[in-house]
């Protein structure tokens, strides 16, 4: 497709009973871990931020963190299928539910850019970023925003890709999905990097997968964000080859991962 | 960066949908906005435009939504022909903002399922609510199997479509794409733009120191950009920001609005080769003092500016693509269309308002999008 290449500096994971991607890697399953604290948002950034802003913004601080990357001037890119799908839900429960006054403060938040924009507001960040959705294939897509943007700025990318359990009633039950938040830190500039290199990926391709994903199923893996589960989990157990963005339900969006 | 071709584009609001209407509702100084049909105090850029049903087999994502940019797809049909039969499929990416995506439909959705118990049988989230499910209508509909995600960062989405496209063009992932989008009326949008206190019960006057406030619009527009090609005009600079500020306010020095209109400058060019600034414009206090202030320090006093949302509203996550298309238009026409709302007097903001229809020879225009979450982008189009 192109010669289009990065390496990845950093990781990060958060889904309901795994803290982060260590605890993931030990298969430390914690059953009493069921929301998060996200302490790169400032106070105020904190308190207006969803459960899910703050997922996205936890798993966003570990990757980053790994990577020692600028915060002020780093690239960002957030993809999620669905994005601030409870702020909506609240919302048209207050326009068509028991008569209560609108929110403004949660209107604020109910764009898919929140977590995008309370970060960069809690980091001082005035460079790039956005927001992007494509279904099964975001964390493909996703990457390929990341490393161009990465390329194009000079600078490396923090990625993170999140989906809130699904809402009930809206999906049928066997497309139901739990809460999940990935990030990786790619580079694909032309610098040294001066954290060290995890892996390397090249650009996604629709191509066959020669190793297996993460050792998840049920809710987790319909996740429509479990393709960057699957990503990180292979860079932190070390396994090379091509891996399937997606769980099935894509385009078939896959990507080489090497080195490291 | 290199000039990017722009081979074509099409677009759709309150003034309609056809590029003829557009342009003489332009020259006219004719505005599209009325009364909404929902209880809210108001105006709105409402389409008045029909718009065909989606036919099998993409019935299941038929939502107003949908249609709109179905009406884009098919008013570049000629086009797009050409682009498929110049490219490989897999070579055209699919870039399209919208920051409401299907929510207008899942309202009705969830009204019905708070009064009766249940959803209509007709709505499908996967098809209709989600994100995705306009890039499904436009993969399939337009034949591009490319790279294709939606930029949703509110109002500034479809805008930030274009330097996606020139991203992947420029890393050799692409060789031509759609970019643009689209964003429907919605009640949550009316009354949640209602509670932050920014929403006019008038016509919006960018710019103009008795401005009440937003007006909210429909709509949107699409744009065909190749490797090369016939050019009805060029992409020739781009710049992103964040304000690092506020999630719904904008800088007050203009910080970031600043920063985006500094970085699209095209390389070698001074802030006096602009011709024309197409500013976001939105008619509430805050953010037409916060650009001004920003394009006064960049570009002095004199440059020519105006707003379109008189016209359409604010078409939100389908404003920046909307405001492009309007300014090829003028562009190509040789004039700058009258800002609506104007003031005679524009000195309380320091910047050159354009109050009347106005002929110049426009080389260079600078179109302006800012959005919630301090997202900021300045394009500059450079004429053909």
């Amino acid at each position: 497709m192109s010669g289009l290449s990065a390496r990845i500096l950093g990781l990060g994971l958060w889904t309901p009973g795994y803290a982060d991607v260590e605890a993931w890697r030990a298969g430390r399953f914690d059953p009493e871990l069921t929301s998060t604290k996200a302490p790169i948002l400032d106070r105020q950034c904190s308190r207006r931020a969803s459960p899910f802003a703050k997922i996205v913004a936890n798993a966003f601080e570990q990757a980053a963190t790994q990577a020692a990357v600028d915060l002020t001037e780093v690239a960002t890119v957030f993809g999620s299928s669905l994005g601030e799908s409870s702020v909506m839900l609240k919302l048209l429960d207050q326009m068509y539910g028991a008569p209560e006054d609108f929110s403004p403060m949660l209107f604020a938040v109910s764009v898919h850019n929140a977590a995008s924009g309370l970060v960069s507001i809690s980091t001082k960040n005035r460079a790039f970023t956005t927001s992007v959705a494509a279904d099964f294939d975001t964390p493909a897509m996703a990457i390929l925003e990341a490393m161009g943007a990465s390329r194009d700025l000079g600078v490396p990318a923090v990625l993170v890709c999140g989906d809130e359990a699904s809402p009930v009633g809206l999906v049928p039950e066997d497309k139901m999905f739990s809460t999940l938040g990935a990030a990786i830190v790619l580079d694909a500039s032309d610098r040294a990097s001066a954290s060290p290199v995890l892996a390397e990926i090249d650009a996604p391709k629709i191509a066959a997968a020669t190793i297996a994903p993460a050792e998840a199923e049920g809710p987790l893996a319909r996740n429509p964000q479990a393709g960057l589960l699957d990503l990180v989990d292979a860079v932190v157990r070390g396994r090379r080859g091509r891996l399937a963005l997606d769980r099935g339900a894509g385009n078939g969006w896959s990507v080489e991962v090497r080195g490291g | 960066m290199r000039p990017i071709p722009i081979t074509g584009f099409a677009a759709i609001n309150a003034l309609g949908g056809a590029r003829a209407t557009l342009t003489a509702a332009l020259a006219e100084g004719r505005s599209g906005l009325t009364p909404p049909a929902l209880p809210i105090e108001t105006v709105v850029g409402a389409i008045d435009v029909p718009l065909a049903e989606l036919d099998e087999p993409h019935r299941a994502y038929d939502t107003r939504l949908a249609r709109l940019i179905a009406h884009l797809i098919r008013d570049v049909d000629t086009e797009l022909q050409r682009l498929r039969a110049r490219w490989s499929p897999d070579r055209i990416g699919v870039f399209l903002g919208t920051s409401t995506a299907g929510a207008a439909t899942t309202e009705v959705a969830f009204a019905e399922y708070r009064a009766t118990g249940k959803l209509p049988a007709d709505y499908d989230f996967e098809h209709q609510h989600t994100f995705g499910a306009m890039l499904e209508v436009v993969r399939a509909m337009s034949g591009a199997r490319g790279p294709g995600w939606v930029v949703s960062t509110a109002c500034t989405s479809s805008a930030k479509t274009v330097a996606t496209a020139k991203r992947m063009l420029e890393a050799g992932v692409i060789d031509a794409a759609l970019v643009g989008g689209v964003d429907t009326l919605c009640n949550m949008t009316l009354r949640g733009f209602g509670s932050l206190g920014a929403l006019s019960t008038t016509a919006c006057r960018p710019f103009n120191g008795s401005s009440q406030g937003i007006n909210i619009g429909e709509g949107g527009a699409l744009l065909l950009l190749e490797r090369d090609g016939d050019a009805v005009g060029f992409v020739d600079g781009i710049g992103e920001s964040s304000d690092a500020y506020h999630i719904s306010a904008p800088h007050p020095e203009g910080l970031g609005a600043r920063l985006a209109m500094e970085r699209a400058l095209p390389e070698g060019l001074a802030p006096k080769d602009i011709d024309h600034i197409n500013a976001h414009g939105t008619g509430t206090p805050h953010n037409d003092k916060a650009e001004s202030k920003a394009i006064r320090e960049l570009f002095g006093s004199d440059v020519p500016v105006i707003s379109t949302k008189g016209y359409t509203g604010h078409t939100l996550g389908g404003a920046g693509a909307t405001e492009l298309a309007l300014a090829l238009i003028m562009m190509s026409e040789g004039w700058i269309a009258p800002s609506l709302g104007a003031a005679s007097d524009s000195s309380e903001f320091g910047i050159n308002v354009v109050a009347e229809r106005t002929p110049a020879k426009l080389t260079r225009v600078m179109s302006n999008s800012f959005a919630f979450g301090g997202n900021n982008i300045a394009v500059t189009l450079r004429s053909a």
